[in-house]
């Protein structure tokens, strides 16, 4: 029987031309895809109705949790039936059986992780040892020995924000990781252990440290208590231009006047951003030789630094700078001559006279450029 | 065997092997789109843009908006690109010599006063009339920009020689943006150390149907009509396979001009938008890469394929049609303005595979379909070809359309699903197999129109009528 169909099933493809044949399976995939969207969706829809009780269940032991306090006796919760931990939290035991399936696993870790976020003292600790209690840091460092760059990188993440610190050797392994993303889950996770200190991934990071890092790690930074932390002036000298420009970034955000020195070196650095980055934080730590370190670099810069460094001069001029200043109202370029206007106009009468006593000052641009700059003082 | 016979033999098998050709590169961008998609929505799972919208060294960004005739609804659109939630944002609205009350409008709702401006012409544009600027605080981050008409790309070109920031997302007016639009499609341009990233463009999806309240996107529904739920499935295929295809090559050629960020300064080293094509989008990123291939410098074009901006798409035939002409028109100017590029070495990727595939699928397509579609009639009608093998090849052509639209469904399914309610799916499957009888041959047919209009030296963008989201409106 089998012999007979799959030779009339042969002699049925062998008579079909490339086109039909074509049409067939195109056919059968189309009739396949349906199938699959239509069964996924139903599926969805189930997990979504299923996903209303799991977050009941997942949010109730949350807040029981983070409002647990050491002297209160260990009831059995009202809402659950059975109690079978004798661990710190009561446990529920649906919630136990829950644990076993992937998709609660996921849906209560990332419920914990967005409440550790927004949690600090004892409540924050709290949620700390419910996840250890539900063995979840275990899943996390199975999943952190995974050859998936997803897992490893969720489990960082996880492990950082719950603030695991007995992994923080294993984690330290990963902060110069190849994989961008896995890279940047454990230079957070140790700054989340470390404050100021974790920033010692930054002595030997010779992968990029990107701009959305940067923000990320500053954000980071910006929630920890001021301290006054060292290595900056080794980072400043790295061999890696985004560690000096993360390390500018430090300089500027938390004042470090004692590096002056270091940052006008960084004026010289081949890397046009490293200098633009150098002048605007030069800014911040202005002292009576700013404006002249600055205007000395100003011949050999490329336009936009120049138009940095005028820019900064509006704020570090001491009206020294005017003859400097007079000389590039005659710029070729518009913009140069915009922001020498406006750097002028910042120093006051004198500045403005300057300006005014120009011979183009009556004829455009500088006509114009003054008019606007005028209204802006008013 | 004849002449006449090997004639037909040879023409039936170039028709045969284009079409394979065709089908193959369409299943090589189906597939090739996974894996990017997958990659991309686990990688934005870690995101955290909040941290974005808030930090001090966050990139500062101009929106430019340009504006011709948007009276009905531009107080509630410059209302919505107001609430963005930005820190480093300035507006610029450009009221492209509007013959309606806009700037009239703009001026009392927004309290502006004309403001002494010196306007840089590091791009020449038309004469600016006047720059205006709020008396009120709230609104500091708007400009209004009034000029002679030029056309859009005119009006971005005054736009971005008007900002004053070092990013340009460059909309239009009428988009409906989501909350965090500007915040995902900046990302892309903090993310990479080693390239330098141009311009990064999002998905843009169709808001006909859907609910919209004070400028913004209530409640996604499919589109009761069927000519823009046709369109809708043609955006979810172009976007979330083709685009992302492209961008995990490296090779994107086009980001839509409705919504897309662009690095200033390589913006006007280019010369900014061409006002003499009307496929200025197109045509800027295609200038863009090739003075980045020029000058050696590494570079990307970024892809997100979250869904970010909401337009509306054409109700009617007539208003369609004019769309696909000018899409016609601007490829080919655009292909004929960089031909140099055409299987160029010099231009790595972008002059071997992607000019290339916008030559041989996007613009020769249409016309070796009309062309084989004639042929295979005319010997058909005159016996010289077997019907049979015809109407065999037309069929395979209509059910790998249908498979690869119902691929396109299944990943938005799988991916942002955001067509929930319980028909939406089946009916947007039933669509599958009804667009490539509609909207197919009538996309094909104003693309031979938009040829025979180029040739004719036609330039007109052609009025697109818009019937908006609660009033009825007009756009340019």
């Amino acid at each position: 029987m089998g012999s007979i169909l799959f030779d009339r099933f042969n002699s049925f493809v062998s008579g079909l031309s490339l086109p039909d044949l074509a049409t067939f399976i195109f056919a059968g995939l189309i009739i396949i895809l349906c199938l699959f969207i239509i069964i996924y969706q139903r599926q969805l829809r189930n997990r979504e109705a299923n996903t209303g009780r799991w977050d009941f269940i997942a949010d109730h032991m949350i807040r029981s949790a983070i409002f647990f306090e050491e002297d209160e006796p260990v009831e059995p919760a009202k809402v659950f039936e059975q109690i079978i931990s004798t661990q710190k939290f009561a446990v529920p035991d649906r919630l136990q059986k829950l644990l076993k399936n992937s998709h609660f696993r996921k849906l209560l870790s990332g419920k914990l992780v967005a409440a550790k976020r927004n949690m600090t003292g004892g409540a924050s600790d709290n949620l700390s040892q419910l996840y250890k209690q539900l063995d979840l840091d275990k899943r996390a460092i199975e999943m952190l020995d995974s050859s998936s760059w997803y897992l490893k990188a969720l489990s960082l993440q996880q492990l950082g924000i719950m603030g695991l610190q007995e992994y923080e050797e294993k984690i330290f392994g990963y902060v110069n990781h190849k994989r961008g993303l896995i890279r940047v889950e454990a230079q957070n996770a140790i700054l989340k252990f470390q404050g100021f200190g974790g920033l010692r991934f930054l002595d030997t990071a010779s992968y990029p440290i990107t701009e959305w890092q940067q923000i990320k790690l500053l954000d980071e930074l910006s929630q920890l208590p001021n301290e006054h932390f060292t290595g900056i002036d080794v980072w400043l000298s790295s061999t890696n231009d985004t560690v000096i420009l993360f390390a500018l970034k430090l300089v500027k955000t938390y004042h470090r006047f004692e590096l002056y020195d270091q940052v006008k070196e960084c004026l010289k650095h081949t890397n046009p951003e490293v200098r633009r980055q150098a002048i605007w934080v030069l800014k911040e730590l202005p002292n009576h030789e700013t404006a002249s370190d600055l205007i000395t670099v100003y011949p050999a810069e490329n336009t936009r630094n120049q138009i940095t460094i005028l820019h900064v001069l509006e704020s570090v001029s001491t009206g020294s700078e005017i003859p400097f200043l007079s000389g590039l109202l005659d710029d070729e370029s518009d913009e140069i001559k915009f922001n020498t206007v406006r750097t002028l106009a910042s120093l006051g009468t004198e500045g403005m006279e300057v300006v005014m006593q120009h011979p183009m000052s009556d004829k455009f641009p500088l006509n114009q450029i003054i008019a606007q700059i005028k209204e802006e003082l008013r | 065997m004849n002449w006449q016979d090997l004639l037909n033999t040879l023409i039936s098998s170039l028709f045969l092997f284009y079409s394979i050709f065709l089908l193959s590169g369409y299943i090589f961008i189906g597939l090739y789109s996974i894996g990017e998609l997958k990659k991309y929505l686990r990688k934005n799972s870690f995101t955290n843009y909040r941290i974005l919208a808030n930090a001090s060294e966050a990139p500062r960004i101009s929106i430019i908006a340009p504006a011709y005739n948007e009276g009905a609804n531009i107080i509630e659109n410059v209302r919505s690109l107001l609430s963005i939630y930005y820190s480093n944002l300035e507006v610029i609205i450009v009221n492209d010599g509007s013959k309606d009350d806009s700037l009239e409008k703009l001026i009392q709702a927004y309290e502006l006063y004309k403001a002494e401006y010196f306007v840089n012409q590091k791009i020449p544009a038309k004469t600016v009339r006047g720059v205006y600027k709020s008396r009120n605080s709230i609104y500091s981050k708007l400009i209004v920009v009034d000029k002679e008409n030029g056309g859009k790309a005119d009006a971005l070109n005054v736009g971005i020689n008007i900002s004053g920031h070092d990013y340009i997302v460059c909309i239009d007016v009428d988009c409906i943006l989501e909350q965090d639009a500007i915040l995902k499609l900046i990302k892309p341009f903090l993310e990479d150390s080693k390239h330098r990233v141009i311009a990064a463009g999002g998905v843009v999806r169709i808001a006909n149907g859907c609910e919209v309240e004070g400028g913004r996107l209530v409640k996604v529904h499919l589109p009761g009509q069927l000519l823009p739920r046709m369109q809708t499935l043609e955006y979810i295929r172009a976007f979330l396979l083709g685009r992302m295809a492209w961008s995990r090559m490296g090779g994107l050629m086009l980001i839509s001009g409705a919504f897309g960020a662009f690095d200033k300064e390589i913006v006007i080293k280019c010369g900014g938008y061409n006002h003499k094509t009307v496929g200025e989008d197109m045509e800027l990123v295609v200038r863009m890469r090739r003075y980045m291939e020029e000058m050696k410098i590494p570079y990307r074009v970024c892809f997100i394929p979250d869904p970010l901006c909401w337009t509306e798409a054409p109700a009617t035939f007539k208003i369609l049609g004019r769309q696909r002409n000018r899409w016609t028109r601007g490829t080919i100017e655009t292909l004929r303005l960089h031909k140099i590029m055409f299987f160029n070495p010099k231009y790595g990727l972008m002059g071997m595979l992607s000019y290339p595939y916008w030559f041989f699928f996007e613009f020769l397509a249409p016309i070796v379909e009309f062309v084989g579609f004639i042929y295979f009639n005319l010997f058909v009608f005159f016996g010289q070809l077997n019907y049979s093998y015809f109407l065999s090849l037309l069929i395979m052509v209509y059910t790998f359309g249908v498979l690869y639209s119902v691929f396109g469904i299944l990943m938005e399914v799988r991916t942002y699903n955001q067509y929930k309610e319980h028909k939406d799916i089946s009916r947007l499957l039933l669509t599958a197999f009804i667009e490539p009888i509609i909207l197919h041959p009538f996309g094909v047919w104003h693309a031979i129109k938009g040829n025979i209009d180029l040739m004719r030296k036609k330039t007109s963008w052609g009025e697109m009528t818009r019937e908006g989201f609660s009033t009825a409106k007009k756009g340019k």
